[in-house]
């Protein structure tokens, strides 16, 4: 054994002797520090998680020590740095890379309590939407239910808006802004991105809101300022989709459903802009029918315009068919309690703004209208303008006689 | 006398203002030597120090055959005088070189191995060129071996 021991002892110290002797290239050594060099610049760039760069401190205090001896050597070789500043740059890399895996590790605990928001969020609205639709589905309401909707639809409104808001936030914290101005995001970059954790859900989630968003405005109906606010919010996530909604596919589905993805989110965004236009016509025909005015189904500007004069029209029609104070009543329904009290104050601009109506088919309704109301109530002037005739040549004829002179006067006078 | 003081004071000036401008001392020693790859016409490049040449010469000089240079590498190194050596694998010498008016002018061959040299490589020793090859260590200036070939 202790023989052993000796033979092993006598070659290590011939191979050390022998190593020492051996002479090295000068250029060989350079070679190797650049080699050695190369591969941790590589390393740190390569670096997917903080654990896996951190390793890389080692090797370059390593590479540090090992090369110290050869430092002369080194500062005359390698062009345009010298050591030291070579040992400084990989320094500077491995800081400046642990800044973006510092940058990423906030933004994903970020996201792990905005995820937990948003769940809590979306099993509210959930049971919001119920209590409406079961309201809603009551046929009599007292002033107590109605009041309880309102309050409900607002709580809604409110919780929605807060619920995409995070969605909002979380989609920025999902995409750092280095990543978005990649116009391709590589493989490493994906990795560096993903948090596995939201796999499943940041899609979801996306898809999610603007589903509630549908739904929402499917079961309330709304005004012109909630549907401006709705407007605002959905250009502002639409906004945010466009800048990130591509690259969060990338990173977050799967390769072979990719396409699928990106279709159906944007065919709901399609859909929401379609129930935020639909919702202003479901409101406007809601706002007639309260009255009792039935008008044909419509869902675009030119259809309530042809449908509004439709509907004048058959009234015109009937008018020595019905009676007359029936024709009276539907008249004072269509324009006193809708027309001018709800449609033209507070939804005329709404749509002119948003060029949902023209100005030409909004005044040919309000002349139809007029041309209704004519029909209804006709004018007497004619009646007036004879008896004005009447009292004028009367009062010319006094006026005449009054001034023409007596003749027994003047003859008096003569003599 | 006078005469001759007068004509040693002008010949005097007349050296001095004849005499060439040395800038001095000088190193032009490289740290390391290069490595350079001969392409298919027999040139080098080295980029660092902008230098460039043509070497079926030397390889028709080392082995009366100027093609012999196909995928061979030319090891290069120069001293603190500015002179060139070379030599690549299985050469028997190294070359010594001068540049002068666009060309490199052979000043030396040193003889270092009767049977070719197996993997010769260059350091820089100032004020020595050092020749390794194997277990072989020797130390060459312009003129030879220091201290002759042991």
């Amino acid at each position: 054994m202790i023989k052993n021991n000796f033979i092993v002892l006598v070659a290590l110290a011939l191979l050390l002797v022998f190593s020492s002797a051996y002479p090295q290239s000068d250029r060989e050594i350079v070679d190797n520090f650049k080699k050695e060099y190369s591969e941790i610049e590589k390393q740190i760039k390569n670096a997917t998680t903080l654990a896996e760069l951190n390793k890389v401190v080692e090797k370059i205090t390593s590479l540090k020590q090992n090369y110290i001896k050869h430092k002369e050597l080194l500062d005359k070789s390698l062009y345009p740095d010298k050591y030291d500043k070579s040992i400084l740059n990989l320094n500077s890399a491995y800081i400046l890379r642990q800044g973006d895996f510092a940058t990423i590790d906030v933004l994903q605990s970020e996201v792990g309590e905005l995820k937990q928001q948003v769940e809590f969020l979306n099993q509210r609205n959930n049971e919001l939407i119920a209590q409406v639709r079961k309201l809603e589905g009551q046929t009599q309401k007292d002033a107590k239910t109605i009041k309880k909707l309102e309050n409900l639809v607002a709580e809604l409104r409110s919780s929605i808006k807060e619920r995409d808001e995070l969605v909002l936030n979380m989609i920025d914290s999902l995409m750092p802004p280095t990543m978005r101005e990649k116009d391709i995001l590589t493989d490493k970059d994906k990795t560096l991105v993903m948090s596995e954790e939201e796999k499943q859900n940041v899609l979801n989630n996306v898809k999610t809101t603007i589903t509630d968003n549908i739904r929402f405005m499917q079961i309330t109906s709304l005004k012109p300022d909630d549907l401006n606010s709705i407007r605002e919010q959905q250009n502002d996530f639409a906004n945010k989709w466009q800048k990130v909604g591509i690259r969060l596919i990338e990173v977050y589905a799967d390769d072979d459903q990719k396409t699928e993805e990106l279709q159906q989110i944007e065919e709901l965004f399609d859909n929401w802009y379609e129930a935020v236009e639909m919702e202003a016509w479901v409101s406007i025909s809601e706002e007639f029918a309260l009255n009792g005015i039935d008008l044909r189904f419509f869902n675009n500007g030119k259809e309530f315009t042809n449908s509004v004069l439709m509907f004048i029209d058959d009234e015109l029609k009937n008018l020595g068919v019905k009676s007359e104070e029936e024709s009276k009543r539907v008249y004072a329904n269509f324009a006193d309690s809708t027309w001018f009290a709800t449609l033209q104050p507070v939804w005329m601009n709404y749509l002119i703004e948003n060029k949902m109506l023209t100005e030409e088919n909004k005044n040919k309704m309000e002349s139809k209208i007029a041309e209704w109301k004519n029909a209804l109530y006709p004018s007497n002037w004619w009646i007036y303008l004879i008896i004005a005739l009447v009292i004028i040549t009367v009062a010319t004829f006094f006026f005449i006689r009054g001034r023409k002179p007596k003749v027994s006067d003047s003859v008096s006078m003569k003599e | 006398m006078k005469q001759l003081i007068a004509c040693l004071i002008t010949s005097l000036l007349f050296i001095v203002a004849c005499s060439t401008l040395t800038l001095q001392p000088a190193n032009f020693s490289w740290p390391i030597e290069s490595v350079l790859p001969i392409d298919s016409d027999g040139n080098v490049v080295e980029e660092r120090y902008s230098l460039e040449f043509n070497t079926a010469g030397l390889f028709f000089e080392e082995f009366q055959d100027s093609m012999a240079f196909g995928g061979k590498e030319m090891r290069l190194i120069r001293d603190n005088k500015g002179y060139y050596f070379m030599t690549a694998i299985s050469f028997k010498n190294v070359y010594v070189f001068k540049a002068y008016d666009g060309t490199l002018t052979k000043k030396n061959k040193i003889l270092i191995n009767e049977t070719g040299m197996q993997n010769p490589l260059f350091n820089q020793r100032d004020p020595f060129i050092e020749l390794v090859d194997g277990l072989t260590k020797l130390n060459l200036t312009n003129e030879g071996i220091e201290g002759g070939l042991k």
